[in-house]
């Protein structure tokens, strides 16, 4: 019976000129959208490889170079885009684009490209992950509102009643049709992207796939059930679009701004200034004066068993700036550890809102599907410093080590040597790492399908009940 | 007629919870949203008192050693206050970008500028942090400021206090009754209209007076706000009653009315910020980071003629103190050509930034919901241009301590505390934030309202021409529900 009435209700549908109409405007949106946010990935990827290369050549064309020189000329870093950033660019437009990484200091990242179009950064992409969240269930409001409502107005309901129809089959094939109508969609989306994408993640794309199409079963669900339990088509019109505004505009930015106001961040230069305390309790790896300098200093004299720093074979400069990026990298572990900390609470604070809102849970999990969420970015800040520090400490091994002697700061390594560093690669999180720091939104949507789909049955026996067929 | 219509929606008001509860949200949200713009305005203002307070600390310090007749601080004897150098850099003068008054309003904005800059010679405010951290999962969502509350909460209340007029005049057939009672069904439809619109635009005008006081702001930047405010409810009012002209059923009503809302405040804006994206796509700052860096190196390659031609290009005035030993005198040179790299970045930036600044106005003509916002952002002083005006600030303080360090260093006389204080007050400590007029975006506004209104007076007029029908055409129950509904009229 479901068959039926499901191949039923798509029949109106297609005789419905409003709903075709929105049905090609969705196609349309849908197709556009993935085809401009790929090209846009595209030209993002190639400009990001060509920057690395360009970093990268600079970084061999120095040739010989002191490498204490080298490490405060330092090496840039240029964020790489989520591994399926062409669908849900996540947070990448409001992220700092380069790093730099150099001695004796840990740089934030930035440039924000978009900074003179700062006011249209306050709305949404025109991207596939917005058109799948926001705009497709939109569609389906639009189109499924009166689903219900208006065949009661009409009295078709009574008429299918006469017919035998059961209401929990007839709600059912009316939610699978919404369902299937933003299905369509879904698919047009994904495989638009695949058609235009270079490199494509199975896993990724099909979890992507998975997450939207269980967001619009649920979409389908809230709309049939309003529909059924509002008597006038207008009220469940105004009803959805209100829930629509309340979970696509307004909550999320609510959840925003209460994360802020109940944990609000330090201040840039309060942070800065207690790392910079921190910092100065240290060892200055430039001031010859300094009292740590000088007990780190007669330790490796008595570990070479000798009497002054000429007699050393090595290069003690390098081993006393080491010690200084030591102390500097405990520094910056203490200090950035609880700032990512205070983030990831903030982002639980957010993560409690998705509770109540399954447009913004699905959101978080299809930017950590596409590794372009909060954690991509850590992940990506996290592998920089690594770098950072693989680097330095390379250079004042060279330093010390190298040949050259304490105080001789014209000595220079040769090009070779800097060849053959490695430059900066990006491994984003695995998916499983990534959708295990989700469990909030995944208990959340699989509480909103189980409930609604409870709600769907509720929903059948009041029409059965309320004799409202 | 306004006066009936204005007392039957504020009786329909008072008797919808829904509705009540409707105008109750936008104004709490408005309310809480400015309480967190004060909020955010004070930690802009401790970012400045913070860089003011190091600055002082810096400036005594240096006093200090003046006074005790030391050349600096006992523990760095490299430290010599009588080099310009060192003066330049103990000198530590914090260009500041004071709050505009409204500044509150607007705490969301993506508009990342640094609010105070270190100037001395190395100050590259090009690449300089904001003073707040951000969490760029929050910073994503948005944020809910005013400017949000009434760029988007204000026209869904205005839309959700007046979704059923005339659409549920014509589908319970109370338009009949209305034209024979007054003649003129289109003038009561537009009296309700107007009567909605100001109701939202008393509460637009509510919150105004809110961020007036809490802010407080001064009386020129509260009414421009007002203005602008006003201005957009007039915008969804004219929108209601170009629905309400048309309309034959509120579900009808609420589906446009929402459709105009998504495409207005959603999907126009989405356009462009994908635009946006495209735009920057490739933009990873290479100019500002590889090749800003390299040319800065490739400085210690130029022949000292090339060098000394190019820096007294930019600085004429440094000519009558050129060293007779140029060779002696081309580290110096090099780095105030630095500063000459870093002017023609910004003056690149500023270009390359034009596309992005073109497409903000290009979609605020697009959507009313982008001028507004525009227009808020400006009046808040938190909008791009106010960003681009101190980092020129910035630049231009740094070009002069540049400047002043040079013939200083070339001159080669030894400098004293009046040459410290003299460089110190040379440097301009604080760029007021003010608001930016908003006639354009205003105008925008203005047109959008009037070109609603030629929708709805020209739906009206060929409604009244074409005689069409008055109820709806299918499923309308005109005699039996038209008493109560005429009830509630009276």
């Amino acid at each position: 019976m479901i068959r039926a009435l499901f191949i039923n209700e798509w029949l109106g549908l297609l005789r419905d000129g409003r709903a075709l109409l929105l049905l090609a405007l969705g196609a349309l949106l849908a197709v556009v959208s993935a085809w401009t946010a790929g090209s846009t990935d595209a030209r993002e990827r190639a400009g990001q490889a060509a920057a690395a290369e360009r970093a990268r050549a600079a970084w061999v064309e120095r040739e010989a170079d002191n490498p204490h020189s080298r490490a405060h000329y330092g090496d840039y870093v240029f964020r790489p885009s989520g591994p399926l950033a062409g669908l849900d660019s996540g947070l990448q437009m409001v992220t700092g684009r380069a790093v730099f990484t150099e001695a004796h200091r840990q740089n934030a990242a930035v440039h924000r490209p978009q900074g003179e179009a700062a006011t249209l950064l306050r709305f949404d992409r025109l991207e596939p992950s917005n058109v799948l969240q926001l705009l497709v269930p939109l569609v389906l409001v639009l189109a499924g509102f009166g689903s219900v409502a208006s065949d009661r107005e009409s009295g078709r309901l009574r008429l299918l009643a006469i017919q035998g129809v059961r209401p929990l089959p007839l709600l059912l094939a009316k939610a699978l049709t919404l369902w299937s109508l933003g299905a369509v969609l879904c698919f047009l989306v994904v495989g638009t992207h695949l058609a235009s994408a270079g490199a494509v993640a199975p896993l990724r794309t099909l979890a992507y796939l998975g997450l939207h199409l269980a967001t619009l079963w649920i979409v389908a669900l809230v709309v049939t059930c309003a529909s059924a339990w509002l008597r006038r088509p207008g009220t469940a019109a105004a009803v959805l679009l209100l829930l629509w505004g309340g979970a696509a505009i307004v909550l999320p930015r609510l959840a925003a701004m209460t994360a802020n106001a109940l944990d609000p961040l330090p201040g840039r230069d309060a942070f800065e200034a207690a790392m910079r305390e921190d910092r100065e309790q240290g060892l200055d790896g430039h001031n010859p004066r300094d009292e740590r300098r000088l007990a780190l200093e007669q330790q490796v004299l008595d570990e070479y068993g000798v009497g002054s720093k000429d007699e050393l074979p090595i290069n003690l400069d390098g081993l006393m700036m080491q010690a200084d990026e030591d102390y500097g990298n405990s520094v910056w572990d203490k200090h950035f550890g609880s700032l990512e900390e205070h983030l990831l609470r903030q982002s639980a604070v957010t993560g409690a809102f998705t509770l109540a809102n399954p447009l913004h849970a699905t959101d978080r999990l299809s930017m950590a599907i596409a590794g372009t969420g909060l954690s991509g970015h850590l992940a990506f800040l996290r592998q920089t410093e690594s770098y950072r520090r693989a680097l330095v400490k390379s250079l004042n091994d060279e330093h010390a080590h190298g040949g050259s002697r304490t105080g001789e700061w014209s000595w220079k390594a040769d090009a070779d040597f800097y060849a053959a560093f490695d430059s900066f690669q990006y491994e984003p999180p695995a998916l499983g790492a990534l959708l295990g720091r989700c469990s909030l939104e995944l208990v959340g949507l699989a509480g909103w399908f189980v409930g609604l789909t409870g709600l769907l049955v509720a929903s059948a026996r009041r029409l059965e009940r309320g004799g409202s067929l | 007629m306004i006066r009936t219509a204005l007392g039957l929606e504020l009786r329909s008001v008072l008797r919808s919870p829904l509705r009540l509860v409707a105008v109750v949200f936008v104004v709490a949200a408005g309310v809480f949203a400015i309480l967190q713009g004060q909020r955010d305005v004070g930690r802009w203002q401790e970012a400045v008192d913070a860089g003011r307070a190091e600055q002082e600390e810096s400036l005594a310090e240096t006093r200090a050693h003046f006074a005790a007749g030391r050349s600096g601080p006992e523990e760095r004897p490299w430290v010599d206050l009588s080099k310009p150098r060192w003066q330049d850099w103990y000198a530590a003068t914090r260009l500041a970008r004071e709050p505009a008054p409204l500044a509150g309003i607007a705490f969301a904005s993506a508009e990342a500028g640094a609010v105070a800059v270190r100037i001395n010679r190395y100050a590259d405010p090009l690449l300089a942090q904001g003073s707040k951290i951000d969490n760029p999962e929050l910073a994503a969502a948005g944020g809910l400021d005013l400017v949000a509350v009434l760029a988007l909460l204000l026209p869904l209340l205005i839309l959700a206090l007046g979704v059923e007029i005339g659409g549920h005049e014509r589908a319970s057939g109370i338009l009949p009754l209305v034209r024979v009672q007054s003649g003129r069904d289109g003038a009561w439809i537009a009296a309700r209209c107007l009567a909605v619109g100001l109701f939202g635009a008393g509460a637009g005008l509510l919150l105004t007076a809110v961020a007036w006081v809490v802010g407080a702001a001064d009386a020129g930047s509260a009414l421009a706000l007002a203005g602008v405010v006003t201005a957009y409810a007039a915008v969804w009012t004219a929108v209601l009653a170009a629905v309400a002209h048309v309309a034959r059923h509120p579900s009808q009503s609420a589906v446009a009315l929402g459709s105009i809302w998504i495409v207005l405040c959603v999907l126009v804006p989405a356009v462009g910020v994908e635009r946006s994206a495209a735009l920057a796509a490739d933009d990873f700052a290479l100019d500002l980071t590889v090749d800003a860096r390299d040319a800065s190196r490739g400085l210690d390659e130029l022949e000292d003629d090339a060098l000394f031609a190019a820096l007294l290009q930019r600085f004429p005035e440094l000519e009558q103190v050129v060293p007779e030993d140029r060779a002696a005198a081309a580290d110096t040179a090099r780095a105030g050509l630095r500063i000459v790299g870093l002017e023609e970045r910004m003056a690149r930036r500023e270009e390359r930034g034009q596309a992005q600044t073109r497409l903000v106005r290009w979609m605020s003509a697009a959507s009313p919901a982008v001028a507004f916002t525009h227009a808020l952002e400006r009046l808040a002083g938190r909008h791009p241009d106010a960003a681009r005006d101190h980092r020129r600030a910035v630049v231009a303080a740094a070009a002069s301590r540049m400047e002043t360090y040079i013939a200083a260093a070339w001159t080669g006389i030894p400098l004293d505390a009046a040459d410290f204080e003299a460089l110190h007050a040379s440097t301009p400590e604080r760029l007021e934030g003010a608001a930016d007029a908003a006639w354009s975006e205003a105008a925008v506004l203005v047109a959008w309202a009037l070109v609603f209104l030629g929708v709805a007076f020209l739906s009206a007029r060929g409604d009244r021409r074409g005689g069409a029908p008055h109820t709806a055409r299918a499923g309308a129950p005109p005699a039996s529900q038209a008493a109560p509904a005429t009830r509630t009229l009276r």
